[in-house]
């Protein structure tokens, strides 16, 4: 029985119009964001790619101009997203760079990634037509298979026969997740196709399990919004009702949650200014320097400081380390600030996670490693680097009997080897280290065991409600 | 019987349910992200005060100059909270000085505190209307005939002789009223927020942005609800003109803003500033060669090497980041003579040079420019996005107001030169030891920083266009909702 009143539920959905309306749209929309994420994962290497040049670039511009000194200070860059089109956040002002010294770490540089002058959007990416196009489409899809029937009293008809309530709701619930299943999938295919004639590799194999990690938290997000319907379906007596309270949810869900969430977290859990910020920085290096000026050394020679001159006196070595040791407060202080910047940053995606279309996001975004996460990775690479860096830098010079070396120029602060270096590749180079498939499908795991609670939840309570609710013809009033 | 039908509509809105609660929740909406933005706009403020403050500082220290140098702040809209348009992805300062034209590709300073909450989105007040504003306004009209044909009331209300005209402007009238109750409700809401819990001032032009924020929300709200009555229109169920008209609300708000701006941004991109740099630094390199040649030839220290000065050619757009630089004298006469005729040499080849580089920087935010206007040109069938371009120029926060301040900028730019001129130093100047009878720059009569000026007459020009991107539709669908419901079959 459950099997026939499947495949009923099936035929019907698939002679409506509404389906055709939703086949369309999701064709459409993947068809765009193939075109769209094709051109985006190009234009986002080629950036990556040039700016890898000018690093290397500028090392040597470093390495040429001072006479016989070499100066250490590099950019890390961010490597771009193998996934653009499954969800892109190179529209977004998130650092992409980090000038990287030997003493300490920069803070996260500023550079001009998109056009400032264009108004924020979403980027069209599966992401984005799955949580807004596509939770429409399952809710067009399922608002009125229970209210329409009851308006209607054929479901009076279909109890006159003897069938299950909870056959019957669970044969509508799984014949529509079949349905948004089929579309999602043709969608992602045509998408598929595009960008892989686009030259985008996406039959990699760790590109292919990506996207079927992606196709099953889809068809989880669209039983859920399935679910959802089917519940507020039964509870409402008139399609028209339903259709308003779902998207009173929809809107809910996906606009107003996160938005509080932000605000929640921007209000509840607040951090330094920019400007409070720096001050506090400059505050800790004065306070350094100062101390170390009064500690400064009188005897034996000049008090003037040269540290372009081999041997470093006892007063340029005493002012070298007391920078170092300014320089090394001010990159704790900053790394206190980041990590109040994330710990509100974090605070922010846990209250958003009371909705179930920022799951489906959060899910996305860590199997695309493409959210806050990767920042917080970037940065802790940043400063494994900047060690091995130090350590290079110590190991050039330790061949010079008089070191080490500092050099502190305006108001950058570079550990620097007086010993010249000629070939570049001795310095070591910053290569961000991409987590494989298994840990980003780890990752995304917890998010997507929310939802599919959320999923359960609404099931539940749909079968339930449709066994408990009076079903019968409403009786209009005169 | 126009004003009955409207009354009795407008009555009927009021006591629905989505009303209450789309009302309830559009005005805590409005307030709470008010609040928010309002300790946002604080935040900026005393940011930018604070650097105005250290500037003054260093210039009260500073006892002698030789180069006028600044930093100009671009300080928070008022009105931000309405709209913060473009204010988060734009920079917050210009750096300037007489060898350094202003341009928006060097960006300044974050404005927000923390860029990783843009994991989540940053509401405003246009963007709350710009969604559930016009929600609101699609779920009052989708039955507004269909549901009437169903209930029966359609015929019964021609039967007793109303005209279809009068029917649907009254039904039309009503609906007007319900929104320009919302309006009031929301605007007075905010109004009272601002008043009692903010340090904003409600003046002149608080209430004029307020006032002409009102009238945009009022005439959006009024284009959903058009859209919700040509739907109702088109079907004779309520429930298909609801499905009709939440499927147009989806691709109009959500999906066309995204899909203009990203079919733009990556079909046609915006090239890397590599370009750029590259003219940037042929043209450094190109002013080095002329003067390391002068150098070479004239230079007093190729026969007299005892003579100690040290000078750096240097890189003519990278001046540091000091903002004061003292004036040097160099105790040898022959050094002074040497450095008066490499100033003379080195002048026009840096004007020469700083033109080049201002053309370059120009050609590059003319295609930025041209992308803005592209997505503009894409977007405009969006009532959503046409929406959020009027809120952002009402609130002094879209591309046209930076556009103008940088233009504005570029002027201080050259009267500064002109005032260094004036006062007998070169304009681009940077030492002047080689003026060891000159007086330091008088800093007295330099002209005023541009300021980032709200004005109605710009906003009205700047709006002109994409007001009537949203009347014309409107008076489009209202002309087909009466030609439709002339033939609408009532029964």
């Amino acid at each position: 029985m459950l099997r026939y009143l499947y495949a009923k539920e099936i035929q019907l959905s698939l002679r409506s119009v509404r389906f055709v309306i939703a086949l369309a749209i999701v064709m459409v929309g993947f068809a765009v964001s193939g075109i769209v994420g094709s051109a985006s994962y190009h234009n986002q290497l080629t950036e990556y790619r040039q700016r890898q040049a000018e690093a290397t670039r500028n090392l040597m511009d470093q390495m040429g101009g001072l006479n016989n000194v070499a100066v250490y200070q590099q950019a890390a860059l961010l490597p771009p997203s193998k996934y653009p089109y499954i969800r892109d956040l190179s529209i977004t002002r998130l650092p992409e760079c980090v000038l990287v010294n030997a003493a300490r770490h920069q803070e996260m540089e500023k550079v001009l990634r998109s056009n400032p002058l264009l108004y924020a959007t979403e980027a069209f990416t599966w992401q984005f037509i799955l949580a807004a196009i596509g939770g429409f489409i399952a809710i067009l899809l399922s608002y009125d298979s229970v209210a329409e029937e009851r308006r209607q009293g054929t479901i009076s008809l279909i109890f006159s026969n003897p069938i299950n309530r909870w056959k019957l709701i669970t044969g509508k619930l799984l014949a529509l997740i079949t349905i948004n299943a089929v579309l999602i999938a043709a969608g992602i295919l045509l998408s598929l196709l595009i960008l892989s004639f686009s030259g985008v590799p996406v039959l990699s194999s760790d590109a292919l399990a990506t996207t079927a990690a992606f196709l099953g938290f889809a068809i989880l997000y669209a039983a859920f919004v399935t679910a959802l319907g089917l519940l507020v379906s039964t509870m409402t007596r008139t399609p028209s009702l339903a259709l308003t309270a779902l998207f009173f949810i929809w809107v809910t869900f996906s606009i107003i949650f996160p938005s509080a969430a932000r605000i929640t977290a921007g209000a509840m859990q607040s951090i330094p200014t920019p400007d409070e910020r720096e001050r506090e920085i400059d505050q800790a290096i004065d306070e350094i320097m100062d101390e170390n000026n009064n500690t400064r050394p009188t005897a034996n020679g000049s008090q003037s400081v040269n540290y372009s001159r081999i041997p470093f006196t006892a007063v340029e070595t005493h002012v070298a380390n007391g920078i170092v040791r300014a320089i090394e407060a001010a990159g704790r202080l900053q790394q206190k600030h980041e990590n109040l910047m994330f710990d509100q940053g974090y605070f922010g995606l846990d209250l958003a996670r009371w909705s179930p279309v920022e799951l489906f996001r959060e899910s996305v975004a860590k199997l695309t490693d493409s959210d806050i996460d990767r920042w917080r990775r970037f940065l802790t690479e940043v400063e494994i680097y900047r060690r091995e860096l130090g350590s290079a830098v110590s190991a050039l010079d330790s061949r010079d009997p008089n070191s080490p070396h500092v050099y502190f120029q305006d108001h950058v602060s570079i550990w620097i080897s007086l010993r010249p270096v000629e070939d570049a590749t001795q310095i070591p180079r910053f290569e961000m280290r991409e987590p494989p498939f298994s840990d980003r499908l780890a990752g995304a795991l917890l998010p997507a065991a929310w939802l599919f609670i959320w999923t359960v939840i609404a099931v539940l309570l749909a079968v339930i409600v449709f066994m408990m609710v009076d079903l019968r013809q409403q009786q209009t009033s005169s | 019987m126009i004003g009955r039908l409207a009354a009795h509509t407008f009555k009927n809105h009021l006591l629905t349910l989505r009303f209450s609660i789309g009302v309830a929740m559009a005005v805590i909406m409005v307030v709470a992200v008010t609040l928010v933005q309002i300790q946002d706009y604080d935040a900026r403020s005393q940011a930018v005060a604070q650097y105005e403050r250290t500037r003054m500082e260093i210039r009260e220290r500073t006892t002698a100059w030789s180069m006028v140098r600044t930093v100009l702040e671009i300080p928070p809209s008022k009105l931000s909270f309405l709209a913060k348009g473009i204010s988060n992805a734009s920079p917050n300062n210009l750096e300037i000085s007489a060898g350094r034209p202003a341009t928006l590709i060097e960006m300044g300073r974050y404005h927000a505190a923390n860029p990783l909450l843009d994991f989540l989105p940053d509401p405003d007040v246009a963007s709350i209307v710009a969604f559930f504003f016009s929600f609101l306004a699609v779920l009052l009209s989708y039955d507004l005939i269909s549901g009437a044909r169903e209930q029966g009331m359609l015929r019964s209300l021609l039967a007793v002789g109303v005209g279809r005209i009068q029917l649907i402007t009254g039904l039309a009238l009503g609906g007007f009223a319900t929104l320009l109750l919302i309006v009031i409700l929301s605007i007075g809401a905010i109004a009272a927020t601002l008043q009692w819990a903010s340090s904003i001032q409600l003046n002149g032009e608080v209430l004029a942005g307020l006032l002409i924020i009102s009238l945009e929300i009022l005439l959006y709200c009024i284009l959903f609800f058009a859209i919700g009555l040509l739907c109702s229109s088109l079907c004779r169920r309520s429930n298909l003109s609801l499905l009709f008209a939440l499927l147009a609300w989806v691709v109009l708000v959500i999906g066309i803003p995204a899909l203009a701006s990203q079919v733009v941004v990556q079909l046609d991109p915006l090239p890397t500033t590599e370009s750029l740099e590259k003219t940037t630094r042929e043209i450094d390199a190109e002013f080095r060669q002329q003067v390391n040649n002068y150098m070479e030839e004239h230079s007093p220290f190729r026969t007299n090497r005892n003579l100690y000065y040290g000078w750096n050619t240097g890189n003519i757009f990278g001046f540091g980041v000091n903002n004061a630089h003292y004036v040097v004298r160099s105790p040898f006469q022959e050094v002074i003579d040497f450095r008066r005729g490499l100033r003379e040499f080195k002048e026009p080849l840096r004007e020469r040079a700083i033109t080049r580089l201002e053309q370059a920087q120009h050609e590059y935010e003319n295609l930025m420019w041209r992308q803005v206007e592209t997505v503009g040109l894409l977007s405009s069938i969006s009532p959503a996005s046409v929406f959020r371009r009027l809120c952002a120029v009402a609130a002094g926060n879209d591309p046209g107001s930076l556009r103008r301040f940088v233009e504005s900028a570029r002027q201080m730019r050259r009267e500064y030169v002109a005032f260094q001129r004036s006062k007998g130093y070169g304009s681009l100047d940077f030492t002047t030891d080689q003026h060891r009878d000159r007086a330091p720059l008088d800093l007295s009569g330099l002209p005023p920083q541009p300021q980032m000026q709200w004005n109605a007459g710009n906003v009205l020009h700047d709006s002109a266009i994409d007001i009537s991107l949203l009347i014309a539709p409107l008076v489009v669908i209202f002309f087909a909702v009466g030609f439709i419901f002339n033939r609408y079959d009532v029964r």
